[in-house]
This record gives structure tokens, sequence and C-alpha cells, in this order.
């Protein structure tokens, strides 16, 4: 191994074993470790930004005047302006211009992306499988298929009802009708199933991250005594 | 001051709830023989709403105000204010009443000290507590009228109050100038420190009656619970009026109106001292009940009043007082470390078990051989999409994760990126994050491909869009190197974050044929993929080392040694711990259904 | 009359972006300019935040308050790796070798030392939220799933077993629509509401 190898290497460790004492409660070095990783995430984050976005599709294009790019250019100059005003306490509001301007254009790319590439495709699956060609098998009626289509309309709609009912008991708690108690209790059960899922993949994700990082040490350690 | 009893800090003298943990300060000032309608008009002439309306106004100037509450006995909704002052209203309705101003002084002064930032937060959170004002005001106003009816249904099993006597005449109530007949001589010693509560209120319960000869007691309408002040101090003016919750007032005997309205069963004229003394001296009552002495706890009874009676519930309520005020001016208990410490412990134990459990497996187990099984239909349906690549054709490999899930990202797309380069199929690398640009360069370290350009979309969600809108290469938004997205055979999408992939599901997605999308994607984002795959959305997807590896050897790719022993030791350690938590709760359930059987 | 203007501009944008996606052929260079211009904001803005977080703990470290230690090593972090980009280059082998090895040790066990804790949190999970369908069905459905992710049912290739596996691995297919159909719903309405100038999303 050669020596950068070697200080990385122990660099490596000692960081890792900084985030591990977390288990002995907040400390001191969970928290440098921590803050190490906003600095240096940051920095080359910000440096990214401005070496492949700010001065490529800024900069370069102001340094060429007279040209439509140029003219074109001052727009997005004045408005990146008006954000660094934000800096200063005093100019804070400077900046609600250009973040209006991409608050609504993020919008409307929104509620488009999520109509086109969401909700309808997903409100259409579940009306789709009622299609009578799905429902159908040379001729004779695909029960199996008529039934899972009826539990995952019903399972859909259930957990819609425990959504809205569920805000609405927080604000009065008054006794609800029996079948909306039923019906959200049915939901419960199906986003449970979901959050049950959620809870076993988030946590197997974690295991692989946690398994790699002792491959890791332990490939590290012989390495280093095989010399 | 006084102390909450639950954490032990701080609070106003008039509060019945503590503005930092929000637990009831209990029944702990009441006073008997008020009378909401003589002594204290003034508590008539300022409604709920007109207060809060004042508040209003006030919270308008500043959004972090302490909203006053009047302090009114058992609340069951926690107040909104993080601090509780009583009402004072003296009179004083056309002025502004003295709380107030202090309030308005020190928002003035804070709001100079605040400076920007902190302006910005206030009016944030001002705006938040609008929204929050009309429904806690309704709650609010919903509870007053509850405590008000409660307090209607039991004026209507009481008695009528008493009568004024003569002697209030002079503007001292009633209940004083009994508590000063019985003690002319302690009223005069009374020392500073010592905090007398000026009187109790009871409650006439059939558990009075079990007690032997004790003497009805009535109530009448709602008793009004005063702060605990030194009796010196004490004049009906300065006392905050407040409504209580239950109807508590202690009548003379003597004087009562109505043997009806006896809680009591055993008609009787009234209690009478001898009769007394037996039930006082149970409850551990002193003579001098009129002004409890309350550095010391009361211990038999000497000479008793036949007017003040004291339930035991209230007599607790005493001893806690004097445990209180016995407690005042000490240093608080430290609040909930333990609890922490404890909390930290077996964090620490289960952690440290399951890293002792991994380490044991990955050193001393040997590897098992990969387990041969049949993917699910998402897997395999991105197989047949990989399968059927060709040599010559392109494809776009987004590289979308984080550094924290290269690890099992780089298991499951390795294998793949070799298999096609293998195969001739052209690889194009694109990403959207910054980490990208050095992660990719591991990936194609990983997956032994030669090393190749990089491109860098900037801008999340509205890169995406650009680059699925261009037409040409022309864009500005797209990085030059990126064709348009429909040149592409496969736009195979290596994601470790949910909204990464909707974001190239809503906004590129449409633009684009069906079968276009393919996922290599972390476990934990499997469950939220099924309905996209479902919906005919993606040509498939393979979610976690498991089904990556599943789909290498579908692929004919040879898999990097992933430690899969440990990965089920580490499954196993968890299917033991949830099934250890439900049988603790269980098992804590069926101890405090046995506890409270027997006291049934 | 200054705060009309940001509600304005921002309706002015979102209605010209809608109506650049549906008339593409007219609009669609319009369209790519103004998301250029959205990118390029964007990227500002990210920037003017680390700027602040950087100036934050300038203030942090000048004023010398409590905790300013870790102001001096988060700004230290950052110069050294900014600078070093800007200087030697984002391709430079051996800058990106040490972001590397300080991103990839922290971020990995920070993920490793979330696998510790759910440990610790799955067992107080009935504890601190007691038993109701949602936590029933979480604690079941999360038993049958890390079963299932052990692999060793579907090694035996039992077809029965099999069926049953596939089935049970649809069943959260209906609670994920259903929060994908809800979870849309909300982000329509507040993309409306942004859109139509009820609601301030640029945080005024």
């Amino acid at each position: 191994m050669n020596p950068m190898d070697i200080v990385l290497g122990v660099i490596g460790i000692a960081l890792s074993v900084m985030i591990f004492s977390y288990l002995l409660g907040d400390n001191f070095f969970f928290r440098v470790a921590l803050y190490i990783l906003v600095g240096v995430s940051s920095g080359y984050a910000a440096a990214v930004l401005v070496l492949k976005v700010i001065i490529p599709r800024l900069i370069e294009p102001l340094r060429e005047s007279g040209t439509d790019a140029f003219w074109l250019g001052l727009v997005p100059l004045a408005l990146c302006l008006l954000l660094a005003l934000m800096l200063v306490p005093r100019t804070v509001k400077a900046g609600t211009l250009p973040l209006a301007f991409l608050a609504g254009t993020a919008a409307a790319i929104g509620v488009a992306g999520i109509s086109r590439g969401t909700l309808a495709p997903q409100l259409l699956a579940i009306v789709n499988r009622f299609s009578p060609d799905l429902l159908r098998e040379n001729a004779v009626a695909d029960w199996g298929g008529i039934v899972e289509a009826f539990f995952i309309l019903f399972g859909v709609i259930s957990v819609l009802f425990y959504f809205h009912h569920r805000l609405s008991r927080r604000s009065a708690d008054a006794q609800r009708p029996l079948l909306v108690e039923g019906i959200s209790g049915v939901g419960q059960v199906f986003l449970g199933i979901s959050f049950g899922m959620l809870f076993v993949g988030f946590y197997s994700a974690a295991l692989t991250a946690l398994i790699a990082r002792i491959v890791w040490l332990k490939e590290f350690i012989v390495a280093l005594l095989a010399g | 001051m006084i102390l909450c009893p639950h954490c032990g800090k701080e609070n106003l003298p008039v509060a019945t709830r503590c503005v930092h943990c929000g637990e009831d300060l209990e029944d702990l000032f009441r006073i008997e023989g008020t009378d909401p309608d003589a002594g204290l008009p003034e508590e008539q002439d300022i409604s709920v709403s007109d207060l809060l309306q004042a508040f209003r106004q006030e919270d308008d100037s500043q959004a972090e105000k302490p909203r006053p509450v009047i302090s009114i006995g058992k609340t069951p909704e926690p107040a909104a204010s993080e601090e509780t002052q009583s009402v004072t209203p003296e009179g004083e309705d056309e002025q502004t009443p003295e709380w107030l101003a202090r309030i308005r002084k020190r928002a003035l002064q804070e709001e100079d000290a605040a400076g920007e930032l902190s302006r910005k937060i206030n009016a944030m959170e001002a705006s938040r507590a609008e929204e929050h004002q009309g429904r806690v005001d309704e709650e609010f106003a919903n509870w007053i009228a509850r405590i008000r009816e409660n307090a209607r249904r039991e004026n209507l099993l009481a008695a009528k109050p008493a009568e004024p006597s003569p002697e209030s005449e002079e503007g001292v109530p009633e209940w004083l100038r009994k508590v000063r007949e019985l003690q002319p001589q302690d009223a005069e010693q009374d020392q500073p420190s010592e905090e007398t509560i000026a009187g109790f209120s009871i409650e006439a319960s059939a558990q009075e009656a079990e007690q032997g000869d004790e003497p009805a007691l009535e109530q009448s309408e709602p008793a009004e619970a005063l702060a605990a002040n030194p009796q010196e101090e004490s004049e009906p003016g300065a006392v905050p009026e407040l409504e209580s919750e239950s109807a508590e007032l202690v009548l003379h005997p003597d004087e009562e109106a109505s043997p009806d309205a006896r809680a009591d069963e055993e008609p009787s004229e009234g209690p009478k001292t001898p009769e007394l003394e037996p039930v006082l001296e149970e409850l551990g009552l002193t003579a001098e009940v009129g002004a409890l002495d309350l550095e010391e706890k009361p211990s038999s009874s000497e000479e008793l009043s036949a007017d003040l009676l004291l339930l035991r519930k209230q007599k607790e309520n005493a001893q806690m007082l004097m445990t209180l005020i016995g407690e005042e001016g000490k240093g608080l208990p430290p609040a909930k470390t333990a609890r922490e410490a404890s909390k930290g412990w077996y964090r620490f134990i289960l952690g440290a078990f399951l890293l002792l459990v991994l380490a044991a497996v990955i050193v001393f187990v040997p590897e098992a051989r990969p387990i041969k099984f049949e993917n699910p239909t998402p897997a395999v349906a991105l197989k047949d999409a990989l399968n059927a690549l060709e040599s010559g054709d392109t494809v776009l490999v987004v590289q979308e994760y984080q550094a924290a899930t290269s690890a099992e990202m780089e298991q499951m797309s390795a294998p793949v990126l070799r298999a096609l380069e293998e195969r001739g199929v052209k690889l194009q690398f694109l990403t959207t994050h910054p980490n990208g640009l050095w992660l990719s360069a591991n990936l194609m370290d990983a997956a032994d491909i030669p090393a190749r350009e990089i491109s860098y979309l900037a801008g999340g969600r509205l890169g995406v869009l650009a680059a699925a809108l261009q037409l040409d290469e022309s864009s500005a938004a797209v990085p030059g190197a990126l064709e348009n997205l429909e040149n592409y055979t496969l736009i195979l999408l290596l994601e470790d974050s949910q909204a990464d992939i909707q974001n190239w599901i809503e906004q590129a997605g449409p633009w684009l044929k069906a079968g276009k999308l393919g996922i290599l994607a972390s476990s934990q984002n499997a469950a939220l993929l099924l309905p996209y795959y479902d919906a005919g959305q993606l040509a498939g997807y393979a979610a976690g080392t498991m089904e990556g590896r599943v789909l290498a050897d579908a692929l004919d790719a040879p898999t990097a040694g992933a430690p899969s022993r440990a990965y089920q030791a580490g499954l196993l350690v968890m299917i033991a711990v949830l099934l250890l938590g439900m049988i603790i709760k269980a098992e804590a359930d069926s101890n405090a259904r046995h506890q409270k059987e027997p006291e049934a | 009359m200054r705060k009309t203007i940001p509600i304005v501009v921002a309706a002015l944008a979102a209605g010209f972006v809608l109506a650049a996606l549906i008339l593409r052929q007219q609009l669609g260079g319009w369209l790519d300019l103004v998301l250029n211009w959205a990118i390029i904001i964007a990227s500002a803005a990210l920037l003017v935040a680390v700027a602040a977080l950087i100036l934050t703990h300038l203030r942090h470290i000048i004023r010398g308050q409590r905790g300013f230690i870790y102001s001096i090593i988060l700004i230290s972090a950052f110069l050294v790796s900014f600078v070093g980009a800007l200087v030697l280059g984002l391709d430079n082998t051996a800058y990106l070798r040490w972001v590397a090895a300080i991103q990839l040790p922290l971020e990995t066990s920070l993920l490793g030392l979330a696998a510790l804790v759910m440990t610790g949190a799955a067992l107080q999970i009935f504890r601190s939220r007691g038993w109701s369908l949602l936590t029933i069905s979480f604690g079941i459905s999360a038993l049958v799933f890390l079963v299932i992710s052990l692999g060793l049912l579907q090694a035996l290739n039992i077809p029965l077993l099999t069926t049953i596996i596939a089935y049970l691995q649809r069943l959260p297919l209906i609670g994920a629509r259903g929060l994908l159909i809800g979870i849309g719903i909300g982000a329509l309405m507040t993309g409306l509401r942004v859109m139509l100038g009820l609601e301030k999303g640029w945080g005024e």
C-alpha cells in the first residue's frame, strides 16, 4: 500500500469511529465529524456549481458583448445579483423577485409533471383494471383479476379515506360514524403494510452500508498487516 | 412564584398550568365561600372575547408574546401561550391593564434587540400563529363554555349559595372574616416567609358520608379559585377572579339554606365541632384550618372550625403545596436526565450487539454461494429489457445516488454495466448530483470498464425537463454531450432517492415512449417503485442487493463478493428485536391490566 | 404594490411555462431559455445559501459564541474543499481522492449508524405508539418482509411458496399507490396555490 492510501485509510477509520461514537450519545467527536462533512460537501458542491453552471452559463455569455447571448444573459445576471443582496440583512427582500420567478417556474413544472407523471397514470392504472379485455380470458370471466381490481380500488380509497379523516379527527374529538371508522381502519392496515416494506427497505440499505464499512475496515487492516 | 409539581420549574402564582411542561397545577389554590357575584364585580366586565381581542392586538405587533390565559381550575387543553398570567381586572376596563402594558413594553424592548433574522422568524411564526389563532380561539371558547356548563350543572345539584352576611358589607369576604375570627393571634404572628392558603374549597361527596359523623357539605355557586397570597395581603380586589370547573364552596353550616341540598343522606342541621374532630383528625388537619401552616404538616386537630372542612384530595393538594413551598429557593431537579441516560444505554447495547454480530459473521463465517431463485416480476422485466439490447445500442446511465449508498449501488450496477459493455452496448454517463462526478468514476472502476466523460445536468427537475424537451443539441440548459433522450435505446437510472426517481418519471417519462426507463434502485425505494411499474411507466426495476445479484446471475455477469451471510445476520437481529419489542409491550399491558383489576 | 410584484412575477412565470409545455412547437425555444435562467438562478440560490451558512459560522467565531470551534472546523473544511477545486480543477485525481476519502466514510458511516439506531428504535416502537391497526399491521408486515428478504424461502423453490411470496411482495402496491396519489394531490394543490398567488412559496 502506498503511503497516501494508508493516510487516507487512517483518516477514513478515524472518521468512521467518530460517527459511531454517537452510540454513546451526542459528543464532541461526532459533531466534529458532522461539521467536517458539511464543510467538505458544501465546498465541493459550491465549486461544482461555480465551475459547471455559473461560469459557463452566466459569465461566459457576458464576455461576448453585443450578441443576443449577452443581452439575454443580463436578465439572469440581474436576478443573481438580487439574490446575492439577500446576504446583507438590510436588503434581504431584494431576493424576493428571483425567488418568486423560481417558485412560479417550479410550481408550473411540478403541476404539469405530477398530473401527467403520477396522478393520471396511477388513477388510470386503477380504472384500467376494470377493462373488459383484462377481466376476461377466453370469454370466461377472470375472477382473480376482478377480485384483484376491486381489492386495489377499495384499498386505495380506504387509504385516501384514512388521510382525509385523520386530519379532520385532529380538529374535533367527535365520534365518527362506524362506516368511516371501518374504512379508515382498512386504510390503516394497507398503509401499515407499505410502511413495513419501507422500513425493511431502508433498514436493508443502512445494513448494507454498515456491512460495507466493516468489510472495508477488515480489508484495510488485512492489507496493512500484509504490508 | 410557585413551582410545578411535575417538572419543578417556576410559574407565576396565579398559573393553573405549568408553562414549561404543560401539566395542570391542579386545584392548589381554591378559596371557598367566594361568590362570583359578590365582591369582584370587575370579572363580569371583561369577557373572554374581549381578552382574546386584546391578545390578538398584542399578537399583531409581535409574534412571540406570552398570551395571557384566564387561569381556570382544571384546564383540559394545553394553554396556547408559553406564559400564563393572571387576569386582574381591577376596574380597569377602560385603561390598559398593567400586565398588558408590561407585555407591550417588553415586546418593544425585545423587538429592538431581535434583529432582522428574529424579525423574519417572528413574522413567519406570526403568520403561522394566525392560522392557529382561529382554531385555538374556537377551542378555547368551547372549553370555557364546557366549564360554565359543568358549573351550572353542579349548581343545580348544589344548595343555594350563602347569603352575604352583614359583615361583608365592609368589603371583607365572609370567608376571610371567619378566618380572622378563628385565628386573630396567628394572623398577627404570620411570618413573611410563610405562605398560607387563604382557604380551601370543599367538595361534597359520598365519601364524606362514609366517614361517619361528618357534617353535610353543601355546594353553592361556582367558587373562584384564588391565588395563594399571604393572608395579610389578601384583599378581594387584588385577587384574580377565576372560574373553576367544579363548583366548590364552603358554607357555614349555621347559615345553610336547606337540608335538602345536602349530599349526605343523613339530615343534620350542620356540622358541630365535636363531630368534626375525628374527621379532621383523620384528614390530619389542625384546628387553625382557615390559614393552614404549610411549613409543618398538620398533626392533629385541636380547635376546628365548624365552617371549614377539607377533603382528602384537598389535603393531598395542601401537602403537595407545602412540599413545593418548602423546596422553594432550592435548586431545580434535573428533568428527564434519567430517561435520556437509560435511552442512551439500551441504544448503545443494541447497536454494539449488532456490530459485534456483523463483525463476527464477516470474519468467521464463510460466504455462501449465491442463492438461485426467480426474481420478482419487475426485476425479470428489467432483465428482459437489458437482454434485448444489442451491440451498437446506446444506453444512458444516469447516476443519481449518494456516497452513502454507493456500496449497495455499485454491487448492483457494476455487474450489469460490465455485461452491457462486453456485449458492445455504448454506455454514456450522466449525473445530476455534484458528487456524481467522482462516484461515477468509482462505479466505472468497480465495473471494470474504461473511464469516460461524465456529463453534469444541473437544476434537478428543471434540467431533466430541459433534457426531455430538447429537440436538437443546441439547448443551453443541457450539456452538449447529451443527445435527445429519444435517441437512447434505454435510460438506466441508478437511484437511491424517491425524489430523483419521481423527477425522471414525471418530467421525462410523459415525453418518452413507454418502456424507456429502467431503474436499479436501493432497497429503500422498492415499495414506491411498484405502483409506477404496475402502471406501465417503467420497463422494469430491481431494488436491493438480493435482486441485483439475481439479476446479474440472469445476465451471466459475475457478481462482486458481497457478504450475504452478514446481511442475513443483520436481518435476523432486526426480526428478533421487533419480536422482543412486541413481547415487552404485551407484557407491560398485561401487568398494567393485572394491577388495575385488584383495584377495581 | 411591493408585495404584489413577486406574486405577479410568479404567476407570469408559471403561466408561461404551462403554456409553453402545451404549445411546444411555438414556444419551445423560449421555454428552453426560461428553463436555463431558472437553472442558473437555482444554482445561484444554492450558492447564496452556502454563503449564508459560512457567514453565520463566521459570526459565531467573531462573537466567540458557544461552539465556535465547530464553526472553525466547518469553515476550514469548506475553504480547503472549495479553493482546492478552483485551483486544482474538478478533474484532478488527487483532489477527487481526497474528497472521496472524507465523504465516503462519513456518509457511509452515517447510514450505517442509522441501522444501529433503527435497531434500538424497533424495540421502542410499540411501547411508544401502542397497539393500533397501523402499528400492528406495520409490525407484521415488517416481520414478513424481513423474512422474505432473507431469501431462504425463495431458495426452497416450492411453487406454492413462490406464488405466495409474489403476492405478498405486491401487497404494498395498494398502500404505496394511495400514498403517491395522496402526496401528488397535496403537491398539486400547493403548486396551484403558488401559481394563483394564494401562497408565497419564496419565504416571504
